[in-house]
Formats: structure tokens, sequence, C-alpha cells
């Protein structure tokens, strides 16, 4: 049932996103040629004969109206995805949409988990068409003289010779700074879901309740976190940096990065489980559509 | 048959402080056409929600097919929401794959030929329809589960009366004979004709849930005049 959840998530995601990522790709790649026509590889002294005339107004122009294009299409991106991200949960769920979807015959974290999937992914393929973009426009800026040096299969090989010798057993520190930021970003995401379930059990002013509720969970955060910053502060670290002081440079430095990788990653998951749990207990047991 | 299929005991549901459903005692068994009928507030759209599982109740003990609300009931109750409850953006055919997907009872065949009787493309959009339209399309895809138990709320209201004619002629020819119709309404006269037993609400409370035989019989009236004795205002 879960997998059928989330083929109808991407389904009504990808209706929007969609048009927005194909606009991005259009509008970089028109970019990239007009950058390319005045800076980049394609200039040379035959471009001089434009200058003064018409056409030398009309390119710097377009060049304009492309370039602020691209800001915009960017931005719209960006500002997109997250009201998406946003809007299918609170019209999907909350509004009339959640007649249907919550007398179908699923559990609410089945529900709830397809929105979270769905929602992650977007904003990563978001992230990736974003990134495209840029890469597009550095062609366009720098020709593709540079690109063959990303397949340097030898230049590869010496920069991670280099990266081990400069930090030890980097791919275990990398791939769990990619689990932290998974499950922070994961936690970001319940976070506003929870927000929203708190936000619509109010009789009216649902979506202003949302943001309350959504600064007030920020608030009761930070305020925990202070006191366990106040608290390491006082403890030396719960006694860790003493016990750190004691071993070599190479073993502290390995153990320290193992606690402060590990702490991120146990406080992300903590808060992505109050918010997942807190937002299905809620739509579960107080459910209150209008 | 099932002559259990609703089970309500004690089935209260408070709103802030006041009861919308107090201390509700029903018994409904299968293969027969129920009336939720009252006037507006008398708590029937919060009994349809509490048998669809879209509200907790407050007290009480509610089943359904033997379990309390949940997957399972889910599973078996057809439920038509006093509103549009599908996304705008998708089409007929989109309806009818999610039915299909969601729900096993579903009958993607007689979705597709009643969606043909009433004219509707299998790639016409929600957006696009009346509001008249949509109703049925709705209703047209609800009526194609074979449920245990359809709840309709208030299918007739806001609908002219030919439609209205399709809308009942479309419940008594498609539902599952040996599942049970609940629909609310308080246009009465339009339904009386449909329906085996009556349930009449007032303030959240049974005042009388009786066949509809019994009831022209014992009262030598019809369930309307009867509903216009009950709610009269100001005696």
């Amino acid at each position: 049932m879960l997998k059928k959840l989330c083929k109808y998530e991407f389904k009504s995601i990808m209706r929007t996103l969609l048009p927005i990522y194909l606009a991005v790709i259009a509008v970089s790649l028109i970019n990239a040629v007009s950058l390319g026509l005045s800076s980049g590889p394609f200039t040379n002294n035959d471009i001089q004969i434009f200058d003064g005339t018409i056409l030398y107004w009309i390119l710097g122009l377009m060049q304009l109206v492309v370039g602020f294009a691209y800001f915009a299409v960017l931005v719209a991106l960006f500002v997109l995805t997250m009201v998406v991200i946003l809007q299918r949960f609170y019209k999907g769920l909350l509004c009339d949409e959640g007649y249907l979807m919550f007398t179908l015959p699923v559990k609410t974290w089945q529900l709830i988990t397809a929105k979270g999937i769905a929602a992650f992914v977007m904003s990563i393929l978001s992230t990736i068409t974003a990134v495209l973009s840029i890469f597009i426009l550095a062609i366009g800026l720098s020709g593709i003289s540079w690109i063959s040096g990303l397949f340097d299969f030898q230049g590869w090989v010496q920069f991670f010779k280099a990266l081990s010798k400069a930090v030890p057993g980097w791919p275990f520190y990398g791939l769990l700074l990619l689990v932290v930021l998974i499950a922070s970003g994961l936690s970001s995401l319940y976070q506003m879901y929870c927000a929203m379930a708190i936000g619509h059990l109010a009789h009216k002013h649902r979506i202003l309740m949302s943001v309350a509720a959504y600064i007030a969970i920020n608030m009761v955060f930070s305020f925990i976190g202070g006191l366990l910053m106040i608290l390491i502060g006082e403890t030396d670290g719960f006694g860790i940096l003493q016990i750190l002081g004691r071993m070599s440079y190479v073993q502290a430095y390995h153990t320290g990065m193992c606690i402060l990788l590990f702490g991120m990653l146990f406080l992300s998951l903590v808060q992505l489980a109050v918010f997942f749990f807190g937002t299905e207990r809620i739509l579960s047991r107080k459910l209150n559509l209008e | 048959m099932n002559e259990q299929l609703i089970v309500a005991r004690g089935l209260t549901k408070v709103y802030g402080v006041k009861p919308a459903l107090d201390h509700i005692d029903l018994t409904i068994g299968s293969g027969r056409i129920v009336g939720l009928l009252g006037p507006n507030g008398s708590g029937k759209t919060t009994f349809i929600k509490l048998l669809c599982g879209l509200i907790q109740p407050t007290l009480g003990m509610l089943q359904i097919d033997g379990a309390a609300p949940g997957v399972h009931s889910k599973s078996v109750i057809s439920y038509l929401p006093d509103r549009m409850y599908f996304a705008d953006w998708m089409k007929t055919c989109d309806l009818i794959d999610f039915f299909a997907d969601f729900y096993s009872d579903f009958d993607r065949k007689k979705a597709m030929e009643m969606f043909s009787a009433l004219s509707i493309g299998p790639n016409d959009r929600i957006k696009t329809m009346s509001k008249g339209t949509r109703e049925k399309a709705q209703l047209a895809l609800i009526m194609s589960r074979k449920a245990m138990l359809y709840l309709l709320d208030e299918p007739i209201a806001g609908v002219d009366p030919a439609a209205r004619d399709f809308i009942l002629n479309t419940i008594l020819t498609n539902y599952n004979e040996d599942g049970t119709v609940m629909l609310s309404t308080h246009l009465i006269a339009d339904i009386e004709r449909v329906l085996d037993e009556a349930i009449f609400l007032q303030n959240g409370k049974v005042v009388r849930h009786d066949t509809v035989d019994n009831i022209r019989e014992n009262e030598g009236k019809s369930v309307d005049q009867l509903f216009r004795e009950i709610f009269a205002y100001g005696v």
C-alpha cells in the first residue's frame, strides 16, 4: 500500500515540478549560449565588428533579459519546491482531499511516510536540477575544455591519495556526514508536517496556527539545545574532553569526529522521531477535517 | 446475513463541550437501505464520520463487521462525503486507477459503464466538470465497489430533481445486495420509497429506529409525516 501511496504522491508532485525543471534547464541552455557568444569560447576578433552597431545593443539586451530569466526560474524552482511540499501535505491530507485519503484502507503512518518520501526525493531532484543548471552555465562561460579534467583518472587517484593522507578514514566520515544530512533533512521536513498537524487542531486560522506551531517547536528545541550546550560546557563535554586529552593526536581526532558526527545523527534522529510520531498520533487520534 | 454489521454502544462524540452524539445505541444488519434522518445539526454527519474512522469517539464502543474502525472497516466501507474529495487535476481514468489500486472490491468495468452512461469521457478532468457532474462521477465510483457498507452523506442535497432520480436509481440498481446502504438526508419525501429502515436523530440522540413497514402499519402515516411531527418547531 505504501508503494501505491508513493506512486500517487509522485504523480501529483511531478505535475507541478517537472515543468519548472524543464524550464530551468531550457533557460540555462539559452543563457549558456548567450554567455558563450559574448565572453565564452565562441568569442574571437570577428565579433568586434558588431561593436557599436544595433546588433550589439540587441545582443546586450538579450543577455540582460536571459540573465534575469535565469535568476527568476532558479528562485521559482526553490520557492515552488517548498510550496508544493507544504501544499501536498496541507491540501492533500488536511483539507477536502483528506476525506479520500483518510478513508483509504491504509494506516496513518503510511500516509505520512508516503508524503515524506515523495517530498524528500523531490527536494533532492530540485537540488540536482539547480546544480545541473550551474554546470550548463559554466560550460557556456568557459567552454567544454575543463570537462576533460573531470575524466582525468590519474588526477583523481592523486587527489584521493592526498585526501587519505590528510584525512585518514575520510570515506567513513563522508558517509556518516551524508547520513547526518539525510536525517536532519527529514527532520526539518517532518517538523513542518508536525507544525501543520498541530495547526489543523485549531477551529480557524489554521495556516496561521501552523506557522505559530512551527516557531514554537523551534523555540522549544533551541531551548533544549541551549541547555545541552551549557551542560556540555559545565561537564567538559561529559568528561569526554579529558579522555580525548589522554589519547594520541590521531586517536583523539578520530574519536572526536565520531562523537561529533554520531552525536549530530542521534539528535537529528530524536527530533525526526518526535516529529513523525507526533504527526502520526495527532492525525490518528485528533483528526479534525473541516 | 450479518445482523450485526454496525454495533454502537453508548457512542458519544463531544466537540468542545457540546455533544454532537450523545450515548447512541444502535444495531444495524446487512442487506438493507437505511435512512439516517434528522434536521441540520442532529448528528448525522458526525455518526457517518465515526463509522468511516475520520473522527474518533469520545466515549462508547463502535464496531463495523466485528471490528473497531480501522484498516478492515475502511476496506469494506464505501463512503460518499458531502463534498468533492478528489484533487481537481485528476482525470476520470486517474480516478478509476486510484480506486482499483486501493480497493480490491472495485469493479473497473462497472465504473466505465456508469461513466459512459453519464457521457463522462475517460480523459475528462474533474476541474472542467460541472458541480452536478462531479457529484454523479463521485457516486458512480463509490457505487462501483462491492462494499459491505455504503455510507452516503447527503447524496441528493443540492442537485436538481432529475439528478436526484438518477442518483437514487443508481444506488438502487448498483448496490451490493448483501451490503447495507446508509444515507443521511433531510429530504425524506424523495427517498422514502427506497428505504427499508429509518433512524431519526435529534440533538445527537436516536429518537426512533424502526422499519419503514412498521412505521406505516403502527402509525398509519408515512416516514415524511412522522418526521414532520417529531421535528415540528414550537410545539
